[in-house]
């Protein structure tokens, strides 16, 4: 497992083809550090996201903070190659993850897919033409949920529910929880099953786990969430379920299967206020199930994994969704929240 | 011979794994690797950490250098590798189907040749033998 970020670019950078990877290696170490995505697009210039904004890749080894002449420009045989050496040379064996859209490789970075989609009776098959590669540069911060656990305590058995918005560190929170409740830095160490839909959470490659998830952490890759919910109830009798993104009316309900076979649930939600969060029918028929008994809330792309507020869950709907059943206790504090 | 009928082996083998089991290109030039030399060469290229179109070209060509392949297999296998691994299951069960056919023929069109120079040689020896005898008469 990769230590430092610099060696985390470097293990991302290995899908691009070599023409653009020998640019991307010899960016300086502070963009290497801070990069969260590596963007390619056919005929566009070569892009790399940190959080204070997008930087270009200049031929001359520089960047730039806007497109200009004499930035690097990726063509479509770049695009091709680089396709090819992310499946392994081997595009068969990464049908599934194609027709969704991204592929997971070594490390546990995410390469999502953009191109002209192949139809069958109406169904995406498949992408061909790829146009454009985007590789979200996988994390790992250790300590990221320690502002969490030190508010809530064991209050997280409650269930935790994280919002925030894109590129907010929702997942990177999700993964230090799932680790430090694993491995039993927080009281005694729990069975903690990850429902791993996208593979962002465990980094899963070839069956194994690239991040750190804790040592009694059995991780579902691939499974939609709500069957893998069902799943992991099932078959591993975890003591806490831990998924990315819920929404869903089928995921909605496998929540509540959980909450009633007494699982603790921790999972995340986009939303990048607390008025968006009130504002969407899926925060509150989730919170509605009573599975939540805190929502964190997320700063955003600036600050990735920083805590802005923690509510209690009933509280919340309470007050903002008028008429809630507050929180599996019943209880409601006002929502002026915990933090 | 020996190599085009190793090689069909090698493409009846690796169609059966990739409909079931989606093997990595590099992981079945090293299993049927034994059969072949060139794709044995081929999976340590690639260990070695070329990238697999550059290692099966130069594979490919070293080995018809080395033992002499005709320039007709030589083909077949540097434009059955051009497409190897490069499209969904359905594209790659087309493209060994295809390869399968060629490969067949190939091997026919060997099987006539040497049929062709073998009826040749026997004649040729009949012939050396019988003028031999008359000449020693």
């Amino acid at each position: 497992m990769d230590s430092s970020n610099g060696d985390r670019f470097a293990s991302a950078a290995v899908c691009i083809c070599d023409r653009i990877r020998t640019f991307l290696l010899a960016l300086p170490e502070a963009v290497r550090k801070d990069a969260q995505e590596i963007r390619l697009r056919v005929g566009k210039p070569v892009c790399v996201i940190c959080p204070g904004g997008s930087c270009f890749l200049k031929q001359d080894g520089g960047v730039s903070r806007l497109p200009e002449p004499g930035c690097l420009i990726s063509s479509r045989a770049d695009l091709e190659e680089s396709f090819r050496m992310l499946c392994g040379y081997s595009v068969y064996s990464h049908e599934n993850e194609i027709r969704n859209g991204f592929v997971t490789i070594r490390g546990g970075h995410r390469v999502g897919l953009c191109g002209t989609a192949v139809l069958q009776g109406g169904i995406v098959t498949g992408i061909r033409d790829v146009s454009s590669m985007n590789v979200r540069i996988a994390r790992e911060v250790p300590g990221s949920a320690d502002r969490i656990f030190s508010l809530l305590g064991e209050k997280m058995e409650e269930g935790l529910l994280i919002a925030g918005p894109p590129a907010s560190g929702k997942t990177t929170v999700l993964r230090d929880i799932a680790r430090q409740l694993s491995d039993g830095k927080r009281g005694t160490a729990r069975k903690v099953a990850i429902v791993d839909e996208r593979g962002e959470i465990a980094g899963t490659f070839r069956g194994e786990a690239q991040n750190d998830v804790g040592a009694c952490c059995d991780v579902l890759n691939g499974y939609p969430k709500a069957e893998g919910i069902l799943m992991a109830l099932r078959s591993l009798s975890p003591q806490v379920v831990l998924c990315d993104e819920l929404g869903t009316q089928s995921e909605t309900e496998a929540v509540e299967q959980g909450l009633n076979a007494g699982v603790t649930i921790i999972s995340s939600i986009h939303a990048g206020s607390l008025e968006e969060l009130v504002r969407r029918k899926q925060a509150e028929d989730l919170l509605k199930t009573g599975a939540f008994g805190y929502v964190a809330l997320l700063a955003g792309s600036g600050e990735p994994g920083t805590i802005r507020r923690i509510l209690r869950a009933g509280d919340l709907l309470a007050e903002a969704f008028r008429g809630g059943s507050a929180d599996r206790r019943g209880v409601s504090y006002g929502i002026s929240g915990v933090l | 011979m020996e190599r085009l009928e190793a090689f069909l082996r090698f493409l009846t083998a690796s169609k059966t794994e990739i409909r079931y089991s989606a093997t990595p290109v590099a992981a079945l030039a090293r299993k049927y690797g034994e059969d072949l030399p060139f794709l044995k060469r081929c999976a340590e290229k690639c260990e070695a950490g070329e990238n697999w179109d550059e290692a099966w070209k130069s594979a490919v060509m070293e080995s018809a250098e080395r033992d002499g392949f005709p320039r007709d297999d030589e083909d077949l296998f540097l434009n059955f590798g051009a497409g190897f691994g490069t499209s969904d299951t359905e594209g790659q069960i087309s493209h060994f189907s295809l390869y399968l056919e060629l490969g067949k023929a190939e091997l026919e069109s060997a099987k006539e040749e040497r049929g062709r120079k073998s009826k040749l040689y026997r004649m040729l020896g009949v012939s050396g033998g019988v003028a031999a005898a008359i000449l020693l008469c």
